[in-house]
């Protein structure tokens, strides 16, 4: 018995790599061989190294095919401070050069799925956030047919290469590359040959389309040629996924047809920014992946008016993404046809098809969005702890849905991407068996060494447990193998170290974020307890400042009265660069608020429930800011 | 009028934030937000929703890794255990 249990011991340790010494004595294992030593608490601490690939990008020639259904996903929320590095659910994805990013052919779970059922597809692959019409630099017009979805591989191998050479660029690598261009739909201006009507001497030659540049005159070839433009050509550069466009049908003011019919088309909104799919819940909480969007009404005028909801819904979108005057044409249209322009109808149709792309996956999200997961939020996030009592999870859920239908309208598609993405990466988490699985194991092992995680509550725990919990230098022991005192275990150190552990592991499975948050940051940044007010702001004076400075960023009135300084639009460039003049609304809005989307950005780097939700304050303030000015045309 | 209602509110939340008193925080949380309009409340909300969630996401990775290597060790003191346990017999 003992020989064998001796056995059996000895190869277990050995797969473990841990010599066996002496009698009594036995060195730990080292867990992570060649990781750097940390040998006192009150040493500065490393992070871990690298994140490990918990999530594999497969290429073609390792794994032909994912044998099971689904997509996969690569996670468009990715580290912006490290392009080119891409993550699935926050966990980084090994580092992939544009040609083999644009080969990813699915990303597998975990090592141990991976052998045992190849890759499973986790969602639709999307490239990361960027500009909508970027041409494709790289395999441009390959496509694959995945299982369930097209992916277009041109367009990440474009979006890839951005990211290398905006990285090499940052480095000093590589001149600055100028913008890729985005065609603006109201510069394509309408040549009509009148020839053709009348007889005259240029009969026979079509209609064509110029752009105009921002002096107003029309774009030229290098031989000082007009650049002319056919339709198919417009359709093309303002939407390189070819044209799509639904009816405008409706008990309002149709779209002329025939002879009168606009030349430019209605367009499809560009997919491939915000998801083009949506996941349907099904009966037992199952779940249809990747339902393509189809639309069972409209979105058609004649769907959206009688809906007061819908109206508003709209009009936020509109207000918000296009000519603000648009919905008064069109009502005027009702009566006065020639209220509305052919690019009206085409602005008009673009909208339309946003609209019901954003409400399909609002309604996705809003429907997943669960009383338990209200409830958590308010119960364990201290930011609520004093009005959890005051506000019902039911209240707080239909208070959020109803912000939610607004947000999804007004957002922009990054923002989109983030709370949807961000939805269905969490149940995928929730659902993986890999997780699952983990967490039963660790509840069985805690409860052996009879410790109860769901009781665990870092705001009422203990001071010395909490200590027990974030021993000092046990997660630096843990990762980086430390060679010390404590690594020469005696029976007593087994115990002593048994419970440390099982506190620890008891701590990640607890119900307490706010505990799981401070393990998980000691373990990545090796900071013993993190402090309230992390930004360090330190004197009374620096504290005056930055409420001053915070204040003056945001007071809309006074943003508004310096947009509208003439002094200010003499000095103002884009980020292109272009005068005031010369720049569009859109570009002089982006310019405007850089900075403070810099400091949002900043801002939302920081941890802690405090620092959170002054963050969403904070963005709370820039979204309003932004609708006031908006509203009152300031950068028209 | 939100406007100077978030203003206020964001002025004094700043405030404490950097003094780091954070029951302060709580208290003044629990008496002024109730008072914001509902569309701001539903914003804050919905945001610290889904930060929250991003946040769960980033840090399931880091958990497991924990998780994964706390069992090996656990696993490996149980085993040392019972081998130092047989020598001393």
């Amino acid at each position: 018995m003992t020989e064998a249990f001796e056995r059996r011991a000895a190869e277990a340790m050995k797969r473990r790599k841990v010599p066996v010494e002496s009698d009594i004595v036995i060195p730990l294992p080292d867990l992570t061989a060649g990781g750097k030593k940390v040998d006192s608490v009150d040493e500065p601490k490393e992070a871990p190294a690298e994140a490990k690939e918990d999530f594999f990008a497969v290429m073609p020639n390792e794994v032909s095919e994912a044998p099971e259904g689904g997509d996969f996903i690569i996670d468009p929320s990715a580290d912006s401070s490290a392009p080119g590095v891409f993550t699935y659910a926050g966990h980084r994805l090994r580092p992939v050069n544009p040609v083999e990013y644009a080969k990813i052919t699915a990303i597998t779970a975990n090592p141990k799925t991976r052998r045992e059922k190849g890759p499973r597809r986790l969602a639709a692959l999307l490239p990361p956030a960027g500009p909508a019409d970027a041409p494709s630099a790289a395999g441009a017009g390959e496509v694959v047919q995945g299982t369930n979805g097209t992916i277009d591989l041109g367009r990440l191998g474009a979006q890839a290469q951005d990211n290398v050479r905006n990285r090499d660029r940052r480095a000093g690598q590589e001149p600055f590359l100028p913008p890729r261009e985005r065609f603006d739909r109201r510069r394509f201006q309408l040549v009509h040959n009148s020839d053709n009507t009348t007889g005259g001497p240029n009969a026979g030659v079509p209609d064509y389309y110029v752009y105009l540049d921002p002096d107003g005159r029309p774009r030229t070839n290098p031989d000082g040629t007009e650049q002319r433009y056919t339709l198919a050509d417009v359709e093309r550069l303002l939407n390189p996924r070819g044209p799509g466009g639904r009816g405008l049908a409706g008990a309002g003011p149709a779209m002329p047809q025939g002879p009168q019919a606009p030349l430019i088309a209605p367009q499809r909104v560009p997919a491939g920014v915000i998801p083009d799919f949506i996941w349907r819940n099904l009966s037992k909480g199952r779940i249809e992946r990747n339902v393509p969007l189809t639309f069972e009404q409209g979105p058609t005028m004649d769907v959206i008016l009688p809906s007061k909801k819908d109206q508003e819904m709209f009009g936020e979108l509109v207000r918000a993404h296009g000519p603000h005057e648009l919905f008064l044409r069109y009502m005027a249209a009702s009566e006065h046809p020639e209220a509305m322009q052919a690019s009206d109808w085409a602005e008009l149709g673009h909208l339309l098809e946003e609209f019901g792309h954003r409400k399909l996956l609002l309604e996705e999200v809003q429907t997943n969005l669960t009383k338990e997961d209200v409830t958590f939020m308010l119960v364990h996030n201290p930011a609520f702890a004093s009005i959890r009592f005051n506000l019902k999870p039911e209240r707080a859920m239909e208070v959020m849905k109803t912000s939610m239908s607004y947000l999804f309208m007004r957002g922009s598609h990054d923002e989109i991407n983030a709370m949807v993405l961000s939805q269905r990466a969490n149940r995928d988490i929730r659902e993986s068996d890999y997780y699952i699985g983990l967490n039963e194991r660790v509840h069985y092992h805690t409860d052996k060494t009879g410790i109860k995680a769901d009781d665990l509550d870092w705001n009422r725990l203990d001071p010395k447990l909490q200590k027990q919990i974030l021993k000092p230098g046990l997660l630096g022991w843990m990762f980086h193998g430390e060679k010390t005192k404590r690594s020469r275990a005696t029976l007593e150190h087994i115990q002593t170290n048994r419970a440390s552990m099982g506190y620890l592991l008891a701590g990640t499975v607890s119900n307490d974020p706010v505990l799981i948050s401070r393990i998980v940051r000691e373990a990545q940044t090796g900071e013993r307890v993190p402090q309230v007010g992390e930004r360090g702001v330190g004197t009374a004076a620096d504290a005056r400042t930055e409420r001053r400075h915070i204040n003056e960023e945001l007071n809309e009135n006074a943003l508004l009265e310096q947009v509208r300084n003439p002094e200010f639009r003499a000095n103002f460039r884009d980020l292109d660069g272009r005068t005031w003049d010369n720049s569009t609304p859109e570009a002089r809005e982006e310019a405007f608020f850089a900075d403070s989307e810099r400091d949002l950005t900043q801002r939302q780097t920081l941890l802690g429930w405090f620092s959170n939700f002054l963050s969403a304050l904070f963005s709370v303030r820039l979204d309003r800011a932004k609708q006031r000015l908006a509203t009152e045309g300031a950068f028209n | 009028m939100e406007h100077d209602a978030l203003e206020l509110f964001h002025t004094q939340l700043q405030a404490l934030y950097e003094k780091g008193d954070e029951s302060a925080a709580q208290k003044l949380i629990a008496e002024e937000f109730p008072k914001l309009p509902e569309s701001v409340q539903g914003d804050i909300l919905t945001r610290m929703y889904f930060k929250g969630l991003q946040e769960q996401n980033r840090q399931a990775g880091v958990v497991a890794e924990i998780q994964e290597k706390g069992l090996e060790i656990l696993d490996t003191l149980d085993v040392m255990e019972q081998i130092l346990k047989s020598k001393k017999k």
